[in-house]
C-alpha cells in the first residue's frame, strides 16, 4: 500500500484524498490545508469539497474535467506546505445540564463510575475542536472529550433526540440541530442552535474552530436559551 | 394559478428539484431526484428549465385539480397514468383542468416517476433548493392526503399533449458498472471476486437514502476502525452484516463503513429505477471507461431531446393540419 497522502477515484465524480487512517491532529491539519488550497485554486469542474477527519473528497463534474486531469492539478497542491486556514474562532456555548435535558447523564455516570457532577464539570471544562460535519445538517463533530468521561455509544439509538441536545460518545461531542435518532449519550441542552437554518450564514462553526462550554442554570436557560 | 388537492400519497412522495449542492461539507445531503434523467426530461417536454416537481414512489399519488388549468408531464419509470378514468401513455404531456382527477400508480417497471408542471410550484426553499429534506422539517415534508399544492405562473400549452416518447429503451438492464474502492482493501480476495461475478438482489430495505442488496456476503478482513469519511452518491458501503448498501439521493454525507466500490454516474439512475427483487450484476470498469460512459450518456440525452422535439413537431403538424381542414370548411362556408 502506498504512503499517504494517496488519491483514489470515487466513481467518475470524485477524487478521495486520504491523508491517514486515524483521528489525529496532524493528519486533520493536512486535510484542512488541502481543503483551503483546493478552494483557492478554483479548479474548473470541481463542484464540492467535503473534508473529514483524515480524508478530503473532491467532487467534480465528469463532463467538464476527469480523474487524470484533476489529479494532475491536485498533486502539486499536496507538495506545497500550505499554511492552511487562518486560526479558527473560539466559541463559548452555554449549556444547561438540568435533569430534564440530560436523560442519559445518570446512566453514563454509572457506567463511568463517576458522579454526575464530575461528568458535567469535566465536559464543561474541556476545549473541543470542530473536526468535520456529518450525519445531518449542521452536526459538527467536536473532538476532545477528556479520557475520564469517554465511553462508547449506546448499544441502540434513541429515536427523536431533540435539537440543541449536547451529546458525547467516545472522544467526540456534538450539539444536535434537528430532531434525529442518535446512539450518543445526551447530557445537556445548548442555549444556542449551531444551525440557524434561515440565516444567511446557517452554519455557525467553521471546521477547525474551537468550542468551549459554560454552565447555564435552568432559570437562565428558560430566560435566554429558547432561541 | 392552479391548485391541487392530494387525495392519496404513498410513502416517500416528495417535492424534488435538482437538489442542493455545495453544502455536503456542512452535513447537508444533496437530495434531488432519484432518477435525474427522468426528472430532467419531464421539464424538457414542457420546454422549461428543471424546477420543483413531485417525485412519486411506488406508493402512488392521486390528486384533484380544484382550481385553474395547467399543462403537466409525467416521466421517470414506466408508471400507469390515469386522467379522469382514461389511461395515458406512461410518459405523457397533458392538460389538467379544474375538476380533473389524476391517478398515478406503478406500471411496467421503475420505482420513481415525476409529475412536472408548466409553472412554478409554491413550496418551501432551503439552501437554494426546494427538495424535501426528509426527517428534519428543514424544507417541507413528504406529501400526504389533504395537502394542497399551489402552482403560480401557470401555462397551458396548446398542441403538445400526447406521448412524450416510449420510455422502454430506458428500462434498467441487469448490468451495473462500478469502479472498485475506495476501501476495497478491507475485503477478502474472495469477496472482491464475488462482487463482480455473482448476482445481487435488491431487498425491500430501499428508500431515498439507499438500497440494501443481498448476494454472497462480502467479508471484511480488517478491523473496522476507519474514521468517518466523506460519502458519494453510488457508494457501495458494506456494514458489519456483509451486504452492500448502495447510497442514493438522500445519502448521509459521511460514514465509517468501508466502500467496496462505487456505481458510475451513468448507471446510478438505472439502479435507482430498479425494484426490490430485481437482480443486478456488477461489472468493474476503470475511471476512463466511466468518464466515457458519462459523455456517452450526455450524447444519448441530446438524441432523446431530438426524439422529443420530433414527436412534438408531429403533434404540431397534426394540429396544424386539423386547423387547416376546419379552415377549409369555414372557407367553403364563406363562399356560399
Amino acid at each position: 500500500m502506498t504512503e499517504f497522502p494517496r488519491l483514489r477515484p470515487v466513481a467518475d465524480t470524485g477524487v478521495l484524498l486520504e491523508f491517514g487512517d486515524r483521528i489525529d491532529d496532524d493528519i486533520h491539519a493536512q486535510v484542512l490545508a488541502m481543503d483551503c488550497a483546493v478552494l483557492d485554486a478554483n479548479i474548473n469542474g470541481v463542484t464540492e469539497l467535503i473534508p473529514a477527519y483524515a480524508a478530503l473528497l473532491v467532487q467534480y463534474d465528469p463532463l467538464i474535467t476527469n480523474y487524470v486531469s484533476l489529479c494532475e492539478q491536485l498533486t502539486p497542491l499536496l507538495g506545497k506546505n500550505q499554511a492552511g486556514p487562518t486560526a479558527g474562532k473560539y466559541w463559548k456555548i452555554p449549556v444547561c445540564y438540568d435533569t430534564e435535558f440530560a436523560p442519559d447523564l445518570a446512566q453514563l455516570a454509572d457506567a463511568l463510575g463517576q458522579s454526575q457532577d464530575f461528568v458535567t464539570q469535566t465536559h464543561a471544562s474541556a476545549i473541543y475542536k470542530v473536526y468535520m460535519y456529518g450525519f445531518a445538517p449542521g452536526y459538527a463533530y467536536l473532538g476532545g472529550v477528556p479520557d475520564t468521561i469517554q465511553h462508547p455509544r449506546k448499544s441502540a439509538p434513541t429515536m427523536g433526540v431533540a435539537p440543541k441536545s449536547v451529546m458525547v460518545a467516545g472522544s467526540q461531542a456534538l450539539i444536535t440541530t434537528v430532531t434525529m435518532p442518535s446512539g450518543w449519550w445526551v447530557i445537556g441542552r445548548s442555549g444556542i442552535n449551531p444551525l440557524q437554518a434561515n440565516s444567511d450564514n446557517p452554519f455557525m462553526f467553521a471546521i477547525g474552530d474551537t468550542v468551549g462550554f459554560e454552565l447555564m442554570s435552568r432559570a437562565d436557560f428558560d430566560k435566554y436559551g429558547q432561541g | 394559478m392552479a391548485v391541487f388537492k392530494i387525495d392519496h400519497a404513498g410513502p416517500l412522495v416528495t417535492i424534488q428539484d435538482q437538489g442542493r449542492s455545495g453544502f455536503m461539507r456542512y452535513g447537508v445531503t444533496p437530495a434531488g431526484p432519484m432518477d435525474r434523467l427522468g426528472f430532467a426530461l419531464g421539464h424538457y417536454a414542457l420546454a422549461q428549465p428543471p424546477r420543483a416537481a413531485i417525485e412519486i414512489s411506488m406508493g402512488g399519488l392521486n390528486l384533484t385539480c380544484v382550481q385553474g388549468a395547467i399543462t403537466t408531464s409525467v416521466t421517470g419509470g414506466s408508471f400507469t397514468v390515469i386522467l379522469d378514468g382514461k389511461t395515458l401513455p406512461p410518459w405523457s404531456v397533458f392538460e389538467i383542468t379544474q375538476g380533473s382527477k389524476l391517478q398515478i400508480r406503478p406500471g411496467n417497471w421503475g420505482s420513481w416517476c415525476y409529475l412536472s408542471f408548466a409553472g412554478a410550484l409554491d413550496v418551501p426553499n432551503w439552501l437554494n433548493s426546494a427538495s424535501t429534506h426528509l426527517g428534519s422539517d428543514l424544507c417541507g415534508a413528504p406529501l400526504t392526503a389533504l395537502d394542497t399544492l399551489t402552482i403560480n405562473e401557470t401555462r397551458v400549452m396548446d398542441g403538445i399533449s400526447g406521448e412524450i416518447i416510449d420510455p422502454t429503451p430506458l428500462k434498467p438492464a441487469k448490468i451495473i458498472r462500478a469502479i472498485m474502492g475506495p476501501q476495497d482493501r478491507f475485503f477478502s480476495a474472495q469477496s472482491i471476486t464475488n462482487f463482480s461475478s455473482q448476482d445481487f438482489t435488491l431487498t425491500t430495505e430501499y428508500n431515498r437514502q439507499g438500497v440494501r442488496l443481498k448476494g454472497p456476503k462480502l467479508d471484511i478482513t480488517q478491523s473496522l476502525d476507519m474514521p468517518s469519511e466523506p460519502i458519494a452518491r453510488g457508494s457501495l458501503q458494506v456494514p458489519g452484516h456483509g451486504d452492500p448498501i448502495c447510497l442514493l439521493a438522500d445519502h448521509q454525507t459521511t460514514g465509517g463503513y468501508p466502500k467496496i466500490a462505487t456505481v458510475i454516474s451513468a448507471d446510478q439512475d438505472k439502479l435507482a429505477q430498479m425494484r426490490s427483487g430485481d437482480v443486478v450484476r456488477f461489472r468493474v470498469v476503470d475511471v476512463e471507461t466511466a468518464t466515457l460512459a458519462a459523455h456517452n450518456a450526455q450524447a444519448d440525452l441530446a438524441k432523446t431531446h431530438q426524439q422529443i422535439d420530433a414527436r412534438r413537431q408531429s403533434l404540431d403538424q397534426k394540429l396544424w393540419s386539423s386547423n387547416l381542414v376546419s379552415g377549409a370548411i369555414d372557407d367553403s362556408c364563406d363562399q356560399e
